[in-house]
């Protein structure tokens, strides 16, 4: 039975899901910008509550993003330092794919449904967007994470039977004329460890030094000095 | 004891190991200086990222390098603030969920208290009471240190620290980053004579600094002599560095006098200014305490010392992580005490 810890900041959200002894303890609250506050007391309780000492932990598992680089960033330090103190493995897990996985969960896979295009807010007017197509009970990556803002909304959309999850921008008012959307679905620690766990059956797990956030194209757009 | 003391309050990851019976086992720092140079300065969300990348092949090394394993460790000491917070996050987060999950004590350390403190890990030690100039990119002050957390702020910069102004008009004289340390290496060949820069608030009676008006002047000067020789630049360099050496030797010189304390200890970044050095043993009719060079720029040591000194009185850090970007040192308390 594996001992596994997984962690969800990057949102509003502060999430954490603990499996052992086959069962999954969860603790999902809005904290608002608190994490750092409560996420190390959740954990804690989270902990005495399913009667697990963190030595026990094999792997821990984070939504990696892309996502808010503070609340990515937390949750990757959270990973590391508790892997590195057990000696455990470590999973970063794509937000966009668990958030896909959070609809496909909650509406259920009717026949009709083809695939997820997920959008997350990054930061003023930009935000991320990724593609999944369902086959059976898989989703297949189709559309890579990538950035973006007014100007460069996706030209081209997947056809019909597509829903659209996440945070819908404001310059993208067509966007709920070509699909459904699918407003308030929240990425939870339960489906980033669910994902992980089955990544860890195949074999999956990484040092703990390599718990690191995701980045895409787009989210360093400082410029360096001319000399 | 044996505290590891983590530090990323900004620009540097430093990890270090401290004994409170052997003292300093192992300090391992890794500078972002030449990541932030090709910005012209700190950019503080590549700083985050940084920071994260480095932690645990750090930490590794400076076990290592002690021959101590994470089972041998009694605490973790990290940098809570004052410093960017994004910065301050990756530390203080890594750092509290490993003490978490080794189930030992964290301290949640105050980086300029880390600085001031930073030469008693040294073998000559000030006694206390001693006055402490806290000189940084980020920090002028004056205090008044009678004990661990026993502080009375005397003076400070009321607008740019020293630190700051070096960098600013290191950038005006169009040097590279780190600003401070160029413009100190350019003011070596320049005039003393040729310039005279005012030197701010001294006029006054009272301990408190002002930069920003030398800042405005060096503006001045660079752009009634535009375009800028080399021999130019090192000349206003000079001016300028004479001037911020100057303000801060007297201000330190009236702070021993007015408290009666003739130790005088100097931290922070500027504290490794070689005129600084110079100027302050000249002047002072006091004893002057330094940290060692490698010491004076931000590093994991001077963190898990002062870490341990809290643990050593009974300090334990809660659950929540509480990083602080701004954080007065007057705030702090003596340990145990009401």
């Amino acid at each position: 039975m594996t001992t596994l810890l997984s962690i969800e900041t990057s949102g509003s959200l502060c999430s954490l899901a603990l499996h052992g002894s086959g069962r999954w303890v969860e603790d999902t609250q809005n904290v608002d910008r608190m994490h750092n506050m409560l996420v190390l007391g959740m954990l804690d309780e989270l902990f005495k509550k399913a009667q697990i000492t963190p030595k026990e932990v094999e792997v821990v598992a984070f939504a990696a993003g892309p996502g808010s680089f503070t609340g990515v960033r937390i949750a990757a330090s959270l990973a590391q330092g508790v892997a590195f103190a057990v000696d455990a493995r470590v999973l970063p897990v794509s937000s966009s794919r668990a958030l896909a996985t959070e609809a496909l969960n909650g509406i259920g896979s009717g026949p009709g449904l083809k695939g997820i295009l997920t959008i997350t807010r990054s930061r003023r007017d930009a935000y991320y967007l990724a593609g999944f197509e369902r086959d059976g009970e898989q989703l297949i990556r189709v559309i890579e994470d990538a950035l973006h803002q007014g100007a460069s909304a996706p030209q081209s959309l997947p056809g019909s039977g597509w829903i659209a999850v996440g945070d819908l921008p404001g310059w993208w008012p067509e966007l709920e004329t070509t699909m459904q959307f699918l407003p308030g679905c929240s990425v939870t620690a339960g489906t980033v460890g669910r994902l992980a766990m089955s990544a860890w059956r195949a074999g999956a797990g990484l040092d703990p030094a390599m718990a690191l956030p995701r980045y895409v194209s787009g989210d360093s757009p400082w410029r360096r000095r001319k000399d | 004891m044996l505290v590891l003391g983590i530090e990323t309050s900004c620009d540097e990851t430093g990890v270090a190991l401290y004994d409170s019976e052997a003292g300093l086992l192992a300090d391992v720092l890794y500078s972002q200086v030449a990541l932030h140079a090709q910005y012209g300065g700190v950019v503080p969300e590549l700083a985050s990222r940084d920071h994260i990348r480095k932690l645990i092949p750090l930490c590794k090394e400076t076990l290592d390098e002690a021959g101590k394993s994470l089972n041998d460790l009694s605490a973790i000491a990290y940098t809570a603030g004052p410093g960017l917070m994004g910065a301050l996050l990756v530390g203080a987060t890594f750092g509290r969920s490993l003490a978490w999950g080794l189930g030992i004590p964290a301290i949640a350390v105050h980086h300029m208290e880390a600085h001031l403190l930073a030469p008693l890990i040294e073998e000559n030690q000030p006694p206390l009471p001693f006055i402490a100039l806290l000189v940084s990119g980020g920090h002028t002050q004056l205090v008044e240190v009678n004990g661990l957390g026993d502080y009375k702020l005397l003076g400070e910069s009321l607008d740019d620290a020293a630190g700051e102004a070096f960098d600013k008009a290191a950038k005006m004289l169009g040097l590279r980053y780190p600003g401070g340390p160029n413009l100190a290496r350019c003011a070596e060949s320049g005039d003393p004579k040729r310039f005279h820069f005012p030197r701010p608030m001294t006029d006054r009676p009272g301990l408190d600094f002002s930069f920003s008006g030398l800042k405005t002047f060096t503006l001045n000067t660079v752009n009634a002599h535009e375009p800028l020789a080399d021999q130019d630049r090192a000349d206003i360099a000079r001016a300028f560095e004479e001037a911020v050496v100057d303000t801060l030797v007297i201000k330190c010189r009236r702070a021993v006098e007015q408290a009666g304390v003739p130790h005088l200890v100097v931290a922070g970044g500027v504290s490794a200014n070689v005129r600084l050095r110079q100027r302050l043993e000249a002047k002072l009719d006091a004893t002057v305490y330094y940290a060692a060079p490698r010491l004076c720029t931000d590093n994991g040591a001077m963190i898990a010392y002062a870490g341990c000194q809290r643990l050593l009185h009974g300090e334990r850090a809660p659950l929540s992580v509480d990083t602080r970007a701004r954080w007065p040192i007057t705030e702090l308390v003596v340990p145990g005490g009401s």
